[in-house]
């Protein structure tokens, strides 16, 4: 739910004094609102995520640019629902290993924040049907095996003993179709058996 | 005006299976020359409220084969007309339709492809690829006599999937049937694989 | 295959392949909408907002302005369109059957709330001219999906 609109110069104009102010408009209501953070700006892009924060409605931005004396049309988006449209971040991945099992623990990511100080809100609570896909790779045996879970915490026991297992998660909500970024791969050894060092 | 002159297709007929349906006619034949076809599609909704509208089929407007891939022109589970005609120049045929209209709740499931294998002692399938709409249901159990059977919701095919976390030495057996939400029905059980774990598939 | 719970009528239907629909023709459709200071399907009007005896009865009504007035009425010289509304309006006459079953059950009683409701979805859609009201309402097709998502 971290919304930044984004746009490019204009036409013939990079690297200009070009400056832009920003207007958005919720779906059904009456009223072009303006974001005093974005008015007169140099830079081409706007943070929209506390304007956009109801992921319930739906929106529409509009930047217009000024050059010297002349001032542009005004470039408008297309319709846009934070709800369906949102990408859903990887999950955080804790990895603590045993001889033979390793315990996974995901915290779902956090939806954006204003204020750090505020209380965080978890996808999850968002999106009740939130799953999770995770893949599991056996560096020796250089096999690959996943699971689908919904709840935050596995455990994958029997595992070969001193072996590196490498684990990646993506955070999935099935509706329409979103680009999915699983979480970065993390490799763990499991721990040595001293009963089979001693054969 | 050389409407008409051509024959219209005949013996229309739509094979389904596993949601993958081809609708197949008798080719028109004119010694010589290459003939298209046209496929035109109406759901219940089109012959319930706007009986005049056929719509184009997505692979086959026009094709030069007498048979259709119309899997992507069927995407509900209602009663669905579906017409040919054969087209050579300007002249062309009269429309020819299913005798019965098509509802894709017909289709044949069969049992789904399954493979099973183990890393360590963990039992991993594979599961057929048959597409989003299919769902399988695994079952699993000890080959040992009275051994409880298990049963485990699989959601997508393609990929290795974690089933059970074994226990050393025993020897397990696995069935799969594919279930297809959109119209609430589910294949036979494929043929039981077991596997030996630290050992290779045994055939039964 | 997603239940639907609506008061006491549960019915089951496929969102997943209705929303995978029309995600792909979202934006053109969206862009032909042009009067963005109005909305038909309104928060206070929606399925969530209304009790749960009446739920069913406005899902009907909707459905059957979907079938009659919004489906029918959308003309485009653009295949893909018509194949994936074609698709859209074969499934909702789908629910709109399984609605009537319950219909038949009397388990979707027509009440005051649902019926006022009902009726000022209709107004708002009437306030329009013919043609901008029924590119609306195929733009607000992910409101109504998300209607139906969230009585799950």
């Amino acid at each position: 739910m971290k919304n930044i609109l984004q746009w490019s110069p204009p036409e013939g104009l990079q690297g200009a004094e070009v400056t832009y102010t920003v207007r958005y408009f919720i779906y059904g209501q009456k009223k072009w609102l303006s974001k005093s953070e974005c008015r007169n700006i140099l830079r081409t892009y706007c943070n929209l995520s506390a304007e956009t924060s109801d992921y319930e409605h739906q929106y529409y931005a509009r930047v217009k640019a000024v050059w010297g004396t002349n001032c542009s049309k005004g470039a408008q988006t297309g319709r846009f629902y934070p709800f369906l449209e949102t990408r859903i971040g990887p999950p955080e991945v804790a990895l603590t290993t045993d001889k033979k099992s390793i315990s996974i623990v995901l915290t779902a990511p956090e939806k954006w924040k204003k204020d750090p100080e505020e209380s965080s809100i978890s996808m999850q609570q968002i999106y009740s049907n939130l799953k999770y896909h995770v893949s599991i790779y056996n560096a020796k045996a250089n096999k690959t095996w996943s699971q689908c879970v919904t709840n935050q915490m596995l455990v994958l026991s029997w595992l070969e003993p001193d072996t590196l297992y490498c684990v990646h998660v993506a955070s999935f909500v099935p509706g329409p179709p979103r680009l999915a970024q699983p979480s970065e791969k993390q490799c763990v050894s499991t721990l040595k058996d001293p009963a089979s060092a001693l054969k | 005006d050389g409407v008409a002159v051509l024959p219209a297709p005949q013996n229309l007929s739509v094979q389904s299976t596993n949601m993958k349906h081809l609708l197949t006619w008798s080719p028109v034949v004119v010694p010589g020359e290459i003939i298209d076809y046209s496929v035109e599609y109406q759901g219940e909704y089109e012959s319930l409220y706007m009986s005049h509208i056929w719509i184009p089929s997505s692979w086959c407007s026009p094709t030069e084969n007498p048979e259709c891939d119309i899997t992507d022109d069927i995407t509900a589970t209602v009663l669905y007309n579906l017409r040919v005609r054969a087209t050579l120049g300007s002249q062309t045929s009269a429309w020819s339709t299913l005798k019965h209209p098509f509802n894709r709740n017909s289709t044949i499931l069969t049992p789904p492809g399954l493979e099973v294998s183990n890393d360590g002692f963990h039992l991993v399938i594979k599961l057929e690829d048959l597409g989003p709409q299919f769902e399988f249901l695994v079952a699993y159990w000890r080959r040992e006599p009275g051994a409880k059977e298990h049963i485990k919701m699989v959601r997508n095919g393609g990929v290795p999937v974690l089933l059970e976390t074994a226990e050393p030495g025993a020897a397990y057996c696995v069935k799969a049937q594919t279930f297809v939400k959109a119209i609430g029905r589910h294949s036979a059980f494929s043929q039981a694989e077991c596997v030996k774990l630290q050992g290779e598939a045994l055939s039964l | 295959l997603k239940t639907l719970h609506l008061g006491s009528c549960v019915i089951t239907t496929n969102l997943q392949e209705m929303r995978n629909g029309f995600s792909e023709i979202r934006d053109r459709v969206l862009a032909e909408d042009e009067i963005i200071d109005v909305r038909i399907l309104r928060k206070m009007v929606s399925l969530q907002d209304t009790e749960p005896a009446g739920q069913c009865c406005l899902l009907r009504h909707v459905l059957r302005l979907y079938l009659d007035k919004v489906f029918k009425n959308y003309q485009t010289p653009d295949h893909h369109i018509l194949r994936k509304l074609s698709s859209l309006a074969n499934s909702f006459l789908t629910i709109k059957k399984d609605l009537r079953l319950c219909h038949d059950r009397m388990t979707c009683p027509c009440w005051e709330e649902a019926m006022e409701k009902y009726s000022r979805i209709l107004s708002h859609f009437e306030e329009l001219k013919p043609r901008e009201a029924v590119v609306k309402a195929l733009g607000e097709l992910d409101i109504l999906l998300r209607w139906m998502e969230e009585a799950e």
